[in-house]
This record gives structure tokens, sequence and C-alpha cells, in this order.
């Protein structure tokens, strides 16, 4: 993957408001350590998830294998980003 | 026990069990105890013993015999397992008022899941030689999960589908079973030796659960209980009135593009299953986060269930109120339910089902 890392942030926030229909949720809108799951933050629930696991997979190939890590990785655009960068096939 | 791998489903079953504590992870919301929708669990770890040995050594009807007695003392003189029959039963049979009636009814409803009990165990212990699975519509269900994308199983606590699932043991394909981890039935002898993804781990089982799907596998589903979760659920008519079911199968479903393939397994003889595909249910892609785009696709897996309880009364093994969890999940909801778009589900305008008679 040729992109830095501020670039894979930006490119995560903005697949997140457009692609999980976030209410007057813009990019700019999502810090870099806010929580996306959860009560506060970005307020999305488990289930939404599953979008974002697709999406991820689709755009990136992203296949997270360490399912025991997977919460700490989906916290936040900080943790997800790196993770992405390690570890996209696209 | 090595007969449980030989009728795990598919292939690569590593009885491996996602199942990180759960509540530990936020977005798991369970308002409910864990006995609320368990089954009547009154047994002990020696009862369990007893039938174990009892299997292996005499085989399944003296188990059978005993759990007759065992069934009509716990349902004699407890009245907490009648009362969790009667959740079911006052749905399915409303005009029957009687005491004695009402006993016995109970009665036969805890016999029949004695006699699964019994079953599944004598399907691990003594392998598939103690039952026969009936599967009219193999070849189809080997078709769509043979496909290259992947397939949901939708399944429900009715007759006994760990062994009718054996019957899809030639897939060939890695199978994933999305359920809460019965201790009971592995004291027994569980014939699913499929990778076990716990509902309750939130955020991790599903994201196993989509990568799963989107590499092509088998997932198997418990379309009929929300183990306590009161945000990601969608309301439904069941026999006359609103249930909610796990929203989970319709949004994985629309999300990875899967279709659900509807299995039930009612116990159709002595030693005989039938896996029956009930529906496959195409999910159309692309339906989001609004839990009120699904509600057609969850009708559908509700009026499977609702001929499987026309044919088959006494194999319908929830012991808990689905119609009060309905009534609760209501009132636990928030207004935005965890989205800032999604909508409460609707508390009418559901298809109208006609009140199942006998």
């Amino acid at each position: 993957m040729n992109r830095t890392l501020d670039e894979v942030k930006c490119d995560l926030k903005r697949l997140l408001a457009e692609n999980l229909s976030l209410e007057d949720v813009k990019p700019q809108d999502i810090s870099d350590d806010m929580n996306l799951f959860g009560d506060g933050g970005l307020g999305l629930d488990s289930l939404d998830g599953v979008e974002i696991v697709v999406l991820l997979q689709r755009q990136y190939g992203l296949d997270v294998k360490d399912m025991q890590k997977s919460r700490d990785i989906f916290r936040c655009i900080n943790t997800l980003a790196p993770y992405l960068l390690a570890n996209a096939v696209k | 026990m090595k007969s449980c791998a030989t009728v795990a489903v598919g292939c690569n079953m590593s009885g491996e069990t996602i199942n990180d504590a759960p509540g530990t992870d936020s977005s798991v919301k369970e308002p409910y105890r864990a006995a609320d929708w368990s089954e009547p669990g009154t047994g002990k770890g020696w009862q369990y013993r007893f039938f174990w040995r009892l299997i292996r050594t005499f085989g399944k009807r003296p188990a059978y015999h005993i759990s007759y007695i065992v069934t009509f003392w716990y349902v004699l003189l407890f009245p907490s397992v009648r009362k969790r029959c009667r959740y079911y039963l006052d749905h399915r049979f409303p005009d029957r008022q009687g005491k004695a009636r009402r006993f016995l009814d109970s009665y036969h409803l805890i016999r029949e899941f004695g006699k699964t009990l019994v079953d599944i165990a004598a399907f691990g212990i003594l392998g598939k030689s103690s039952m026969v699975n009936v599967c009219s519509d193999v070849q189809r269900i080997r078709e769509l999960c043979g496909r290259e994308k992947g397939v949901i199983l939708l399944n429900a606590h009715c007759g006994c589908w760990q062994v009718s699932l054996a019957a899809l043991e030639n897939l060939r394909k890695p199978v994933s079973l999305l359920m809460v981890p019965d201790p009971r039935s592995q004291a027994l002898a569980d014939p699913c030796a499929a990778k076990v993804i716990d509902p309750r781990t939130g955020l991790t089982g599903v994201i196993a659960v989509t990568q799963a799907l989107l590499r092509g596998e088998v997932v198997a589903i418990m379309g009929d209980r929300t183990f306590g979760d009161v945000q990601n659920v969608i309301a439904a008519s069941f026999l006359g009135k609103k249930v909610f079911l796990p929203l989970s199968p319709y949004r994985l479903a629309s999300a990875t593009g899967v279709p659900i393939v509807v299995l039930l397994a009612p116990r159709t003889g002595l030693k005989t299953y039938e896996l029956r595909l009930a529906r496959v249910i195409e999910v159309p892609p692309g339906l989001g986060r609004s839990d009120k785009e699904y509600v057609t696709y969850a009708q559908q897996f509700i009026a499977c269930l609702e001929e499987f309880v026309q044919e088959y009364a006494w194999q319908f093994f929830n012991f808990y109120d689905l119609w009060h969890d309905g009534a609760s999940a209501d009132n636990h909801r928030k207004p935005d339910a965890g989205s800032r778009t999604r909508s409460a589900a609707p508390a009418s305008g559901e298809r109208r089902l006609e009140t199942a008679r006998e």
C-alpha cells in the first residue's frame, strides 16, 4: 500500500461517513482518537462492524486474523489506520 | 469425545470457541439474566453423567424411559418448569385452560425436549448409527453451500438441528456456529464440533462472522433468540403477537451478499430426523442500518417457524417469554437505538398472522 498513515486516516473517515449513513457527520467531524463503537464517540454498535469489515475487505482486501485483538484494532481511527497500513493487500 | 469430530459439519472443525468474557464490550447490552432465555436447565452434573453412562452402556431406549420419569418428576414438582412451558404453549394452544390439560401439555413438551437431549447425547456417544437423517433437500442445500460465496444457515430451537446438521458433513467448507456455548450439551456429548462464536462477544464475534462469510464459508445462526440484546433486534409477528428476533442474520446477508437458508430439523420417528430446507431468503444488498428495511425478511423466517409449529407443535424448545421480550425490548430501546439514523422497530403493521390452532 503506497499511502501514508495520514492518507489512510483520511480515507477511513471518508469511508465511514459516506457508507454508514451517519447523518450530519462529515469526515472532519471524526477525530483520530474518537471511539468508533459504544456510547459516546461515533456511537456505532457492534453490528455496524459488519459494514465496516465488508468495506475494508472490499476496499483494501483487509482480513483481520487476530480475533482476540479485533476490539482494540477497531477502537478508533488511531488504532485502525496503522493496522490497515500494515495489512492491506490492495 | 472422538465421536463428536466424526459428525462435525463440514471440514476444518477445530471446535474452537470465540468466547471473550461477556459484558466487557460496551456495545453488548444484556438487560435480561441469561436464565431468562435459557432452557429449563434443572439437571445436575451427576444426572448428566448418569445419562451418559446409561446411553453408553444400554443405548437410547432405556434412556428415553428414564427420561420420561425424570421429566414427569420435574414438571410435577417444579412450578418454574411448568411456567417456562406456558410461554409458548399459551400462544400455541390459547384455548386450553383446564389445569389437568395444561399440566399434561407441559409434560408433553418437556418430555419431547428430554428425548431430544437423549438423541443429541446418543449421537455424540454412539455415533451416526444412533440416528438417521432424512434430507430430501440435501442436494439443494449442498448446491447452495457449495457456491463460491458464503451462506447463512438460519436455524431455530426446534426439533434437533444439532443432529440434523450432520447430514451436511460433506460440504467441504468450514462452518461456524453463532451460538451461546452450552455447557450442558458439552457435558453430554455435543455432536456439533464446529467452531463456536459466542454472540455475546459483540464486535469480536461480528468481525469473525463477517470475515467467515466473505471468505465463502458457512455460518449457522440461531434466528429465534436475541440473547438479551435489545439494540440489534427486529420486530416480527409470531403466533399473532409481536416478538423480537436478532437483526444480525439479515444485516449480514445484505452487507455480504450471501443468501439465508432456513433449515429446520423435526424429529420424525424413533431414529429419524428430517433436515428440511424451509426457505431461501434473499436479502437485497446494501439495505444499510435501518431495521425497517429487514422486517419483510424476518417475517419470512417467522413464517417458516409457524409452519413448523403447526406440524410439530411439541418440538418448539424456547422456554422463555419471547413475547414479553418483545415488549421489554421496546422499553429498553433508545429512540436512536445506537444509530443516528436507525428508527425504532415498527410496533405494528407487520403482516398479521392468524393465531395458530392445534
